[in-house]
């Protein structure tokens, strides 16, 4: 992690790694911040608890592959980069108003430490603001 | 609603209304794929001596069977079908089978269909665990349906050339061998 990621985000712990065992999810709740957590193949990942869908929550997805499906319509996402990849290869090009169903889900930045789950909520400096 | 029907659900363990809003998506992906797949059809013609077409004639009615088969279960467990048809269109399972840009183009047509397909078998799969061994009369109607969804997408990826579908197109379009005695409707 490098050091912008460390003023911009304080990490916090959400859980312990074997209360996410392989292929789950875990619903926690951080402060004011609805999260969800995955494991697939021993890498874990964090999302906010929102399909950008309909913003449904994601509680019940499937994750495959190394994808997340929502569980409501069916859409899938690339579990390292957060991007929509079906309906995005079917949906024609040439209909925004499609396109824009295509937004990718919201990542937080995670670290495991000895057995623990800790997520980066952001923080806000003075300095950041523009 | 039957109250019994609902009630023996729940003592099963199930969180009905759960259920009847993924069988409500499952109608709503039907209902639309019927549409959608009417559109398709039209856009195939002349495609490979129309055997494409012939395909997709066989899935958009099977389709709609699938609504049709759906409908009565929905209602016995307590739901309902929305008042407004776009509320429902919105709903579906899932994403909607748009013609592509370029419907000239065998395998971006092909690409639309067999998606559709796969995600119609994981709805049905989905639903099929839910309710095995608790909500009988639901699980034996999924698994009618997903018998005849694993068929369309075998028939489509053996276009798309990725093997033999191991069986042949129906005999009279639309047939419905699995979903068939769950219509109330003639088929
Ligand atoms: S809300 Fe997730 S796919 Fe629609
Ligand atoms: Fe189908």
């Amino acid at each position: 992690m490098d050091s912008q990621t460390e003023r911009r985000f304080r990490f916090v712990k959400a859980a312990r790694t074997e209360e996410v065992p392989q292929g789950t999810f875990k619903a926690v709740r951080l402060e004011e911040f609805d999260l969800i957590l995955t494991n697939w193949e021993g890498s874990f990942y964090c999302f906010r608890n929102r399909c950008p869908h309909q913003h449904n929550s994601l509680e019940g997805a499937k994750v495959w592959d190394g994808m997340l499906e929502c569980p409501w319509h069916h859409f899938r996402y690339n579990l390292r980069t957060g991007e929509n990849l079906y309906p995005r290869n079917v949906y024609p090009q040439d209909e925004p108003r499609l396109q824009e169903q295509l937004h990718p889900l919201d990542p937080y930045p995670l670290r495991v430490i000895r057995g623990e789950i800790l997520v980066g909520l952001p923080t806000s400096y003075p300095s950041d603001s523009p | 609603m039957g109250k019994v029907a609902r009630q023996v659900v729940e003592q099963a363990g199930i969180n009905v209304n759960e259920l009847i809003g993924k069988l409500v998506r499952a109608a709503s992906a039907e209902f639309t794929t019927y549409y959608y797949y009417t559109v398709l059809r039209v856009n195939s013609i002349g495609f490979e001596g129309e055997g494409l077409k012939e395909i997709i004639e066989d899935a958009r009615i099977e389709d709609r069977n699938h609504f049709e088969a759906l409908l009565p279960r929905i209602y016995e467990l307590g739901g309902a079908l929305p008042r407004d048809i776009k509320d429902f269109a919105k709903e579906a399972a899932c994403p909607d089978a748009y013609l592509p840009a370029n419907p000239q183009d065998m395998k971006q047509m092909l690409s639309v269909l067999v998606e559709a397909e796969r995600c119609a078998i994981r709805v049905y799969t989905e639903i099929c665990n839910l309710t095995t061994g608790k909500d009988h009369r639901t699980y034996e109607l999924a698994l009618a349906i997903l018998h005849e969804e694993v068929e369309h997408e075998a028939w489509f990826s053996e276009y798309l050339g990725e093997g033999p579908s191991g069986h042949f197109r129906r005999g009279a379009p639309g047939a419905s061998p699995y979903t068939g005695r769950f219509m109330t409707v003639p088929k």
